[in-house]
């Protein structure tokens, strides 16, 4: 399937706000910072619900605030940058959402709150707990906590390239599934998998690496 | 420009990838069975897929509201899950204690119809029920007591060659067979018999979990598919009615995993099993590593045809178990033959020994009292010899002393 026949809601969404944006509908520019808003408010959940999230959710009680102050600066880019295609909106949004994710993320860790010596190992609540919990946490394979994760994500997936970003953004912050994600670039199913399958390598390789000091990659219009 | 060896790489880390998204992880091992080169590649791009999962769409991380579940329910974190719903470790502050809180992927209505077909069954070997609701945000959650131990999957996994012993494979199928009998009858079908889905305690007990893909037998709709496919039965696999019987085919898997340390077929593809059992109608071969006694019964239990399958659970387990008992009694009766044929050897043996033994001792005593007599007579001819010098000597000397005195006068005496 070609890029300019995308066959997901997502797309065809974007899509058509784009090409009302072109006609000078004021109304799309609304549509696309809504769906800016949605990632970033489902990214920011994603990234408070992890067991440190228990730890830090109350510090981010102005979460509201921050989306706000994210969806001018998205508004200002859409006015100043040519928006073309989905895929140019995408991009911009996911780099977007990165940017304000990085943002909260710097924001709580030079905060003073006992929370930010969080641990990603266990919870201390749970390291202080009973025996059946120690058993079960230490037999099974358990997901990583959600705060470092995705902060590990927001620093680790600037070494990579724009082609790599580009791929990981569309599944890892729009969240698009991976038949979505072919068809918004144009690729088949199997093409997309290696790619991503690549990407999420070299993506897995700096996870695994010890933090750099990377900076952020600020919107352009930021 | 992708070389063969990167089309199959790509092609296993798919499979891989799928797999593990479907909550049915595959043994990197058996998945390069036939390249065991890839494995070091294959697994360094699985431990960086790993680092990534998370982040993904559906992944558990996110998972609940962040606040008191109900307001008594403290989540910690997911431990567990399967296309219905995930399951949360949970500390419930009320009552202070630790349970699994199950929360729905898709249709709530579906996880409260499983919490009320649980709280129905009483049995020891059925994961219990603690409490089930909606809280404040509409968010419907059923808690479950927590088993601290491993599931039958982890425990294959960490067992000699992927089996277990012979007696805990019998003993924890007649656990399961137990509650699957509970379940039948109630009107239902499990289907998702699975080893992730029993969980084992430290006790040696066995729990039936996740009926989240049960359906009343009467009420059933021809058609769908759903369950894992692995372990699937034939009419489960087509979409058949089904009933009972076809627990039990999921359950003879178990054990064959149990017994064997896989499952009889390496393919878990839908299509390859359909093609290789249902189009050809040759019931499933089991592994030659199952006890030979025992493979009959989970042939029987593995039967194409559920007309020729036990038709219930437990008859299954009980037949496991009684061919075991039988396999174990004809052993014993073997060593105790064998030991019988050495002892009585062993008695034959001593019997001759003792005898040879005894012929020597007499000849020897004899020899001695001989010798003995000799030395009497010996000292005897000595002692005569002494005397007859000594008689001579006295008549030597009353010879002399007659010559020394004269002839005898009348008077003299």
């Amino acid at each position: 399937m070609h890029a300019d026949e995308p066959s997901d809601p997502t797309d065809s969404l974007v899509r058509g706000a784009i090409e009302r944006l072109h006609r000078g509908d004021p109304a799309a520019k609304n549509d696309l910072l809504a769906y800016a808003q949605q990632q970033l408010v489902r990214m920011v959940q994603k990234m408070l619900h992890g067991e440190s999230g228990f730890a830090v959710v109350r510090r981010w009680e102005q979460t509201d605030d921050v989306v706000q102050g994210s969806l001018i600066r998205l508004s200002r880019t859409i006015d100043n940058l040519p928006i073309n295609s989905p895929r140019d909106f995408f991009k911009l949004a996911a780099t977007n959402i990165r940017w304000e994710l990085r943002t909260l993320r710097d924001k709580y860790l030079t905060d003073t709150s006992p929370a930010q010596h969080h641990h990603t190992d266990m919870p201390s609540a749970l390291a202080e707990g009973q025996a059946p919990i120690d058993r079960v946490l230490a037999d099974m394979a358990a997901p990583p906590d959600s705060f470092a994760a995705i902060s590990g994500f927001l620093d680790a997936i600037e070494t990579l390239t724009d082609d790599e970003r580009e791929i990981l953004d569309l599944r890892l912050v729009h969240g698009l599934t991976r038949q979505e994600a072919a068809d918004h670039l144009g690729l088949t199913l199997a093409t997309f998998k290696r790619r991503y399958s690549d990407a999420c390598d070299r993506l897995g390789e700096a996870l695994g690496e010890p933090r750099s000091a990377a900076p952020p990659r600020l919107p352009e219009s930021c | 420009m992708t070389t063969p060896d990167d089309d199959l790489l790509y092609d296993l880390l798919d499979r891989w990838d799928e797999a593990h998204d479907r909550g049915t992880p595959l043994d990197l091992a058996e998945l390069c069975r036939a390249r065991p080169d890839l494995v070091p590649e294959l697994a360094r791009r699985i431990r960086n897929r790993l680092r990534v999962k998370p982040l993904e769409p559906g992944s558990p991380v996110g998972g609940p509201p962040a606040d008191l579940l109900n307001g008594r329910y403290r989540i910690a974190r997911r431990i567990g899950g399967g296309t219905e719903g995930d399951v949360w470790l949970a500390r419930d502050t009320l009552i202070q204690r630790d349970v699994a809180v199950k929360l729905p992927k898709g249709d709530s209505d579906d996880l409260l119809a499983e919490a009320r077909l649980i709280g129905s069954l009483q049995h020891p070997n059925i994961l219990k029920v603690l409490d089930a609701g909606h809280d404040i945000h509409g968010t419907v959650f059923v808690v479950t007591e927590l088993m601290p131990g491993r599931t039958l999957a982890e425990r294959v996994r960490t067992g000699d060659g992927g089996r277990v012993s012979v007696a805990r494979a019998i003993d924890w199928t007649l656990q399961i067979a137990s509650a699957l009998d509970a379940v039948h009858d109630a009107g239902r079908a499990h289907r998702d018999v699975k080893p992730v889905n029993i969980l084992l305690d430290d006790h040696g007990n066995a729990v039936l979990a996740d009926f989240g893909i049960a359906i009343d037998v009467a009420a059933q709709e021809p058609g769908g598919s759903t369950g894992t496919p692995a372990y699937k039965s034939p009419e489960q696999l087509e979409g058949r009615p089904l009933d009972a019987r076809s627990d039990v085919y999921s359950l003879a898997l178990v054990a064959h995993e149990m017994l064997a340390g896989g499952l009889p077929y390496t393919d878990l593809d839908d299509q390859k099993r359909i093609e290789v059992e249902i189009a050809s109608g040759l019931d499933m071969r089991v592994s030659k590593r199952i006890p030979s006694r025992l493979r009959p019964v989970v042939a029987r239990g593995l039967a194409l045809n559920p007309d020729r399958r036990h038709a219930s659970a437990l008859a299954f387990a009980k037949d496991l178990e009684l061919a075991w008992k039988r396999s174990t009694l004809s052993r014993w009766l073997a060593v105790v033959v064998i030991l019988a044929v050495i002892g009585l050897a062993l008695v034959g043996w001593w019997a001759r020994e003792d005898h040879r033994r005894s012929e020597p001792t007499a000849s020897r005593q004899t020899e001695g009292a001989m010798q003995a007599a000799h030395e009497a007579m010996r000292v005897g001819k000595d002692a005569e010899q002494k005397i007859q010098g000594i008689l001579d000597l006295n008549r030597r000397l009353i010879e002399q002393t007659r010559r020394e005195a004269g002839p005898p006068t009348g008077n003299a005496p």
